[in-house]
């Protein structure tokens, strides 16, 4: 169904041809409201933004007012965007997923801020360049990292402890060792490691640490681990670790949260999920009295991470240019230290900037948490998937496939590699 | 003699007693998502986990209601539910009623092809016509007001066929009658239609009424700011399956959400009831 | 108080046509009678009337006024329906002051006409109820105050007795007369029942397939019927309708004009000799079904019961119950006809050939 919505509003702005916005680093003039379309929803996000939008309303000495409007997950903003978009009447600025960002640069609907950036000098080397390969297409400079996040492995330190790992495992093979044994040890009670579908996400680092490229190749136009072998290998393994029992098959319906309730209530030893759920994690695991671990996420034959999550960009449709100035002034107003660093600390998505880590506030975080510390610190070896227009419907392509194997299980590895040869043929 | 008389009574207990167990297992089939819903939001978060679950709270809490009340500015989005769901009611009979009068009672050119439309908009599903309503509404700069939620719902094809085949049932005599007692149109609509089609109207209605407060699809397309939106969003909005959900916070959520609902039903069971079984008098 | 005149009124149903052509005149004052067979048109011109089923073509006046374009509720007329129509969701005041109320009539005058009607109609202890906790005749009665209450120029009635058990039926059939007589107007009621039509109406249009067979008072219609048809309707047993031979006219005669004796008299204008067929016996008269010898069949009710089954007797009329109808069933009457005496000769002479 979103796939047909996002295919009919294509169409729709094919056909809306409206007056491309050419910006121009223009300045504030008088009082203006924007609107800001996100996908904060959780209690610590959504208070944390508030807090952010409130003080910037109250200090901000242009008279912008932002108007913060939460549109549900990624997928539903990124769809709301483009109709809004074929309809006249977009968001000024909105938080925008890696998946989502190449759809909307390669039609030009976001705002080239380059302008604004010499204007203001606005220091582009601080960002942390793990996280800034969705910040630049053509030349331009389109977004600015805002909510994003690498995957963590949390775990359960008592369960593994008991089985013989009293560290967090370094390797695939390692992990895989001990979740059996927690599995054998507790008669089948407890399951050792879960993960959930995301094609672009989980799975695509894991296919990474055996091709060094993951489901879609480094030049985005590809998926060679169709031809060596290792997206079979990788499905063979999965299916075989579900089979066996000790990995857990992920819930038809909001996977995600149903791991988290079985680590929470003790069937599940550990799960991979975003660093940006880190607060929540925490909080939830203190009350249901687990001793948590945070941990690099692992692949095969050792560290493996990917980096996702939200950028902020502005819409070059149907926005003024006061209104592209003000968004940029609420942009800058979050990129600021206290700003990336508090954002960091309250909710645990990765600190965008080099200056923001210097901060007490951050410091003062990673003394007493090594967890947030350590998803910073993955980035030396995590990386982002591919800028490619391919990425948001190959991944998800791939992730029907692996549904069909191991949730469904009524298809061989075989046939999903050769299936998704057939699609690939098509797609690319 | 009395082998045949016991066995007889013991199939008429056997009867009753399977009418008996089906019964229970429908209530139970019924109640029991109420039941487990209401235990939930009562329960902590780690409690509403558990395996296996419990059917009562281990430690009863209030907590998921405050939160709940603290997470949402939930009088703005109760006031546009109700605003949206009075409004639709409303609207939907000021012209359903005249129009299954119409097609009902009244013979002009174009009736059949009027209400073979009205069918067909009854079988479209919303998701069709969204889009093209969507932007609508957005070249008229409605989308930060309550008249998307509102105006499309303005005629309901169902209230409208539901209302027409019970103005059908009306005797042609009565209408006559009426027009002979020098009643206008619109007085035979009100005195002498509508109360022959009490029962219909009010499943109209409350079919109108569950339709529009539990409404989650459309406002959500219909809506981008929070001013406008309703209840339904707001209390899926407590729901973040990333970060795992809360169930009894959903719950509490759910409660308030479906308490007026509740509410209505069980303060008009009985004029729900009676009007089902309402008959014309020969 | 109203006379009631149609013109050359149409009436079609989609392509079927029910009345043709018609022209009547309903006089002021009188209590006139449509009657016939189901489908005869007799239902649709009282809605012409009303104005609730109005006229494909032609002219409906009311008191020399074209009533076509008068809406129906400003017409003066009060109807009562055979379903009687009333509200079901209204008390029996409401019933009666509804249309009151939508006339203007202000209220005192509408408390005090519905006091007087209802008393008048014995529903005064009812007022208050809701009709479904009325029985079938007190129903009736609400439709009748209803429509007399607002006073109207003419009384419309559509079969109002149908739906009543016999003996009340009876009742309500003279109180209804009664009303006629009290109120003087003009009543137009409809009924399939030719007892009925007699026993009510001061003026009866007897009608068929749309057309009217004849329209004259109780009396006339039954000792002087125009046709066949008339002949038939009115009566019961209706009027036996024998041919004679080649002949190309026909003979009526009511059954209770039939003379039946072992031995034929010699000054009766028809004998023939019958077998008794089938005998019923109810009370104070005695139906006889017999056959004549040409294999024709006719109806007897005489007050003698003696006669028994097997019988073999003498059928015979005196001159003046015979009617003559001439091939297309109209009358052919003793005067304006130059053929009467040599139709009479051949009817005697019939049975001695």
């Amino acid at each position: 169904m979103k796939k047909l919505f996002v295919v009919l509003l294509m169409g729709a702005l094919l056909v809306s041809a409206q007056g491309l916005v050419f910006a121009e680093a223009v300045g504030v003039t008088e009082p203006i409201t924007i609107t800001f379309w996100h996908a904060r929803g959780s209690t610590v996000d959504a208070e944390w933004l508030a807090n952010s939008i409130n003080k910037f309303n109250a200090t901000n000495t242009l008279g912008i007012t932002v108007e913060g409007v939460y549109q549900g997950y990624f997928s539903d903003v990124q769809a709301k965007t483009l109709a809004s978009i074929a309809a006249g009447d977009p968001p000024t600025i909105a938080e925008i997923s890696c998946t989502a960002i190449p759809v909307l640069a390669t039609q030009d609907l976001l705002v080239d801020l380059t302008p604004y950036v010499e204007r203001d000098g606005f220091d582009m080397d601080n960002i942390v360049e793990a996280v800034s390969d969705y910040i630049y297409y053509d030349g331009q400079i389109i977004t600015m990292p805002y909510t994003r996040g690498t995957a963590i492995m949390y775990y359960n330190k008592d369960m593994y402890a008991e089985v013989g790992l009293d560290r967090a495992p370094t390797t695939l093979e390692e992990l895989n060792h001990y979740a059996k044994l927690i599995y054998e040890n507790s008669d089948g009670a407890v399951k050792g490691i879960g993960y959930t579908i995301e094609a672009n996400y989980y799975q695509h680092y894991l296919v990474q640490s055996l091709n060094g490229m993951g489901i879609l190749d480094a030049d985005g136009s590809g998926a060679s681990c169709l031809e060596d072998g290792s997206l079979l290998q990788f499905l063979t393994d999965w299916f075989e670790w579900t089979e066996e029992g000790w990995c857990a098959v992920p819930a038809l319906s909001s996977a995600s949260s149903v791991v988290q309730e079985n680590f929470n209530n003790k069937s599940l030893a550990a799960f991979v999920s975003s660093s940006n759920r880190a607060t929540t994690i925490s909080n939830n695991a203190k009350a249901n009295g687990i001793n948590l671990g945070m941990a690099f996420t692992v692949g095969y034959g050792g560290y493996s991470a990917p980096i996702g999550g939200g950028s902020l960009g502005i819409i070059n449709r149907g926005n003024t240019d006061q209104e592209i100035a003000a968004a940029w002034e609420f942009m800058k107003f979050l990129m600021t230290d206290e700003q990336v660093a508090g954002n960091h600390v309250a909710t645990g998505v990765l600190p965008a900037t080099y200056s923001s880590i210097e901060t007490d506030i951050i410091q003062e975080c990673w003394a007493e948490n090594e967890g947030y510390k350590l998803s910073y610190e993955q980035l030396d070896f995590a990386s982002e998937i591919r800028f490619s227009p391919y990425v948001s419907e190959w991944s998800s392509i791939v992730k029907s496939a692996m549904s069909q194997l191991i949730q469904g299980r009524n298809i061989t590895p075989e046939e999903v590699v050769q299936n998704l040869k057939d699609e690939a043929a098509a797609l690319f | 003699m009395h082998s045949k008389y016991t066995g007889f009574k013991l199939r008429r207990l056997a009867v009753s007693g399977i009418s008996f167990t089906f019964k229970l297992f429908m209530l139970v089939l019924f109640l029991f998502p109420f039941y487990w819903m209401i235990v939930t939001s009562f329960k902590t978060y780690g409690g509403s986990i558990v395996f296996p679950p419990t059917l009562l709270p281990h430690t009863f809490t209030l907590e998921a209601f405050e939160q709940v009340f603290t997470r949402l500015n939930l009088w703005n989005y109760l006031k546009n539910s109700v605003i949206v769901t009075v409004a639709v009611i409303v609207i939907q009979t000021l012209i359903g009623v005249p129009a299954a009068y119409a097609f009902s009672r009244y013979s002009f050119k174009g009736r059949g092809i009027m209400l073979a439309l009205v069918m067909a908009a009854f079988m479209v599903p919303t998701q069709i016509t969204f889009i093209t309503v969507y932007i609508m509404m957005s070249k008229l700069r409605w989308l930060n007001t309550l008249l998307p939620q509102i105006v499309p719902f303005g005629a309901s094809a169902y209230g409208i066929f539901l209302l027409r085949q019970a103005f059908m049932q009306v005797p042609t005599d009565i209408i006559e009658a009426a027009r002979l007692d020098n009643a206008g149109e619109i007085k035979i609509m009100t005195r002498i239609m509508l109360p022959a089609a009490k029962s219909s109207l009010m499943t109209v209605t409350l079919f109108s009424f569950v339709g529009s407060w539990n409404s989650y699809f459309w406002p959500l397309v219909m809506s981008n700011a929070e001013k406008v939106r309703p209840l339904t969003l707001a209390i899926e909005r407590l729901k973040d399956q990333d970060a795992g959900i809360n169930w009894p916070v959903i719950m509490a959520g759910n409660m308030i959400m479906v308490l007026p609902v509740l509410l209505i039903f069980l303060l008009m069971s009985n004029k729900i009831i009676s009007s089902m079984g309402y008959r014309g008098i020969k | 108080m109203a006379k009631i005149e149609f013109l050359d009124v149409h009436k079609s149903f989609g392509s079927a046509k029910v009345i043709e052509n018609l022209n009547l005149t309903l006089e002021d004052g009188k209590f006139n009678v449509l009657v016939g067979p189901s489908g005869c048109g007799k239902t649709t011109l009282l809605r012409m009337i009303a104005g609730i089923g109005p006229a494909t073509k032609g002219q409906i006046l009311l008191d020399g006024e074209d009533v076509s374009n008068i809406p129906p509720g400003k017409r003066g007329v009060a109807m009562v329906f055979q379903s009687y129509a009333i509200y079901p969701m209204m008390t029996v005041r409401q019933n009666i002051e509804f249309g009151l109320k939508n006339n203007r009539v202000p209220k005192a005058e509408r408390e005090r006409r519905i006091s007087e009607v209802s008393q008048v109609v014995g529903l005064a202890p009812y007022l208050g109820r809701k009709p479904s906790q009325l029985s079938g005749g007190q129903r009736q009665r609400v439709a009748l105050a209803r429509a007399m209450v607002k006073e109207p120029k003419v009384f419309l009635m559509d079969e109002p007795l149908s739906n009543l058990d016999a003996k009340l039926r009876g009742a309500m059939r003279s109180e209804l007369v009664q009303l006629h007589k009290q109120l003087k107007t003009t009543f137009v009621y409809v009924t399939h029942d030719q007892v009925e039509a007699m026993a009510m109406g001061d003026c009866i249009i007897l009608m068929d397939q749309g057309k009217i067979m004849q329209q004259s008072d109780p009396e006339t219609m039954y000792r002087d019927p125009n046709n066949i048809f008339a002949a038939q309707f009115i009566g019961t047993p209706p009027t036996n309708i024998v041919e004679i031979g080649s002949e190309n006219f026909k003979l009526g005669f009511r059954p209770e004009t039939i003379i039946l004796s072992a031995n034929a008299g010699p000054d009766r204008a028809f004998t023939r000799r019958v077998k008794i067929m089938t005998r019923e016996m109810l009370g104070a008269e005695t139906f006889y079904k017999l056959c004549l010898e040409d294999g024709q069949e006719a109806m007897a009710r005489l007050t003698n019961s003696s006669l028994a089954e097997g019988d073999t007797l003498y059928l015979q009329v005196d001159e003046d119950n015979l009617y003559f109808f001439d091939a297309k069933g109209n009358r052919v009457r003793k005067t304006g006809s130059q053929h009467y005496d040599a139709m009479v000769e051949r009817v005697k002479r019939s049975h001695e050939s």
